[in-house]
């Protein structure tokens, strides 16, 4: 029975071991294929001719749009209205277009897997799944629809850490102008980023008055930027009669956003917490500065941010 | 009931009772409810121990106690009018924050803030339907919504999500979407 155990000890583990890395490749590819799908479906919507109803759900809201996009003389054509309960048009919406989707970079790659889903039917429509699932718990998990003949996004649901969907929008009905072909001109992903480290927040500081004025003569910084995130800095809000210049900074990991806001503290203000469907807004105070945090990002993360900033007077 | 009735039937949920047992247990569950009220019993116990948690037992007077509990409410005519303080003493900043949504901003939230007709393409007559179909249950919107800001924060958050949807919003949820939300909600 030793020999026995002795003789097929090694060649078992062996085989787990390759099996564990066979799987690997597929898992990568299976990640890739999600993800170049994603980067089609962002191109589809910018030139690609469509119209369609949809219906976005938000907490207790439902509304209906009715969305139409076309292509005329090389230039994108949006025209969006929201319909009333029986189908006829209430009410122009301007500045709304769905071509304004993420570009899906590698950033996204360091902090969300990209898995392929079943093939279901939406507005008629036969559309592949696709998760964007974080490696933390710091944004929300994001499932698109994608229509396996153009690529277009015909549903998208932002879950929470509790897997419930807290927004979502989603064509009831759709129809392609164009020849409805897919969008070729994309260049394929060949291997996404590494992850390096599972750290909750792991990435070195940035300094967010690195590329801006500091205020008044405090310097403000983040001890520790959350992982996957970049900094950038917005133009600054100037002052009306009631408020003063306000800093505007965003944190983005491709496809969550946060904007950090930062101006003096109003006297007898109130911090405040606040949510409308995926989106978190809160304020809170340091050091006479209010601090306002907006962001589709758990309102977790959102104090995490907080908790980091850090200032230092000249 | 006999002992040995629930003997098998101990037997039976501790797996060592034979088929022949099984079935005669079966025929007799069907006909006698002292049996089947054990059974409940022992499962209960069971699974109690098993999972070593508080276990929550339905009496038969459980339903009839929550209709009692029902009937002893207050006219729902009334609660309605409470709710809809609480749904009119939702913050006004939050239409714009749906403001926040667009680049569409100042004009778009001030469009949306107030129902402007100029939002309106011909159908004036048809908005008020439109705001009752997609009106909020008051008491979700005050589960969602905690320290309402006073005016001046209003104001300063309507800014501050306008200038967030222009520079930093990603999401494919256009925040117009979420304009006309909350203008479907005010």
């Amino acid at each position: 029975m030793q020999h026995y155990q002795r003789r097929y000890k090694y060649p078992m583990k062996k085989i787990i071991t390759l099996i564990c890395f066979s799987c690997l490749p597929l898992q990568t590819f299976a990640d890739n294929k999600a993800f170049n799908l994603l980067r089609e479906m962002s191109q589809s919507l910018n030139q690609m001719s469509y119209k369609g109803i949809l219906i976005h759900v938000k907490d207790d809201d439902i509304i209906t749009l009715k969305v139409s996009h076309t292509i005329e003389n090389g230039k994108e054509v949006e025209r969006v209205e929201r319909l009333n309960k029986d189908g006829t048009p209430y009410s122009r919406v301007t500045n709304y277009s769905l071509s304004k989707l993420p570009k899906f970079t590698q950033q996204a790659q360091m902090v969300y897997s990209f898995d392929l889903g079943n093939t279901i039917k939406v507005a008629a429509r036969p559309c592949q799944l696709v998760i964007a699932r974080p490696k933390d718990r710091m944004r929300y998990l994001q499932k698109y629809c994608v229509d396996t003949e153009t690529s277009l996004l015909l549903d998208y649901t932002i879950i929470d850490k509790s897997h419930e969907p807290i927004e979502q929008f989603m064509f009831t009905d759709v129809e392609i102008l164009n020849d409805g072909k897919r969008v070729k001109d994309i260049a394929p992903i060949s291997a996404p980023i590494k992850s390096t480290s599972a750290n909750f927040i792991s990435s070195p500081a940035l300094s967010l008055a690195s590329n801006s004025q500091p205020i008044e003569k405090l310097q403000w910084s983040l001890k520790e930027t959350p992982k996957g995130f970049t900094l950038r800095k917005a133009p600054m809000l100037k002052k009306n009669k009631d408020e003063s210049d306000t800093e505007h900074y965003i944190l983005s990991d491709g496809l969550s956003s946060v904007s950090i806001f930062i101006s003096k503290k109003a006297p007898n203000s109130k911090e405040t917490e606040t949510r409308s469907g995926a989106l978190n807004v809160v304020t809170y105070y340091k050091q006479n500065f209010a601090i306002t945090l907006v962001g589709a990002v758990p309102k977790s993360t959102l104090k995490d941010i907080f908790n980091s900033l850090q200032y230092q007077a000249n | 009931m006999s002992t040995t009735i629930t003997e098998h039937l101990s037997a039976v949920l501790d797996g060592e009772a034979g088929d022949f047992e099984q079935r005669r247990l079966l025929d007799e569950l069907g006909k006698n409810k002292d049996l089947q009220t054990s059974l409940a019993c022992y499962a209960l116990i069971g699974e109690t121990m098993r999972d070593e948690k508080q276990a929550s037992i339905a009496k038969p007077s459980f339903l009839e106690s929550i209709h009692d509990k029902i009937d002893a409410e207050p006219e729902y005519s009334q609660i309605q009018i409470n709710n809809k303080k609480i749904n009119n003493s939702k913050p006004k900043w939050i239409r714009p924050v749906a403001g926040f949504a667009m680049a569409a901003s100042v004009a778009t939230i001030a469009i949306i803030g107030i129902q402007s007709p100029l939002t309106l393409t011909g159908n004036s007559h048809s908005p008020i339907a439109a705001n009752q179909t997609l009106k909020s249950t008051p008491t979700r919107v005050a589960n969602i919504y905690n320290n309402y800001p006073d005016k001046k924060t209003q104001a300063r958050y309507t800014r501050y999500l306008d200038s967030h949807a222009q520079y930093a919003s990603t999401t494919p949820l256009m925040p117009s979407v979420r304009v006309v939300s909350y203008n479907a909600t005010y």
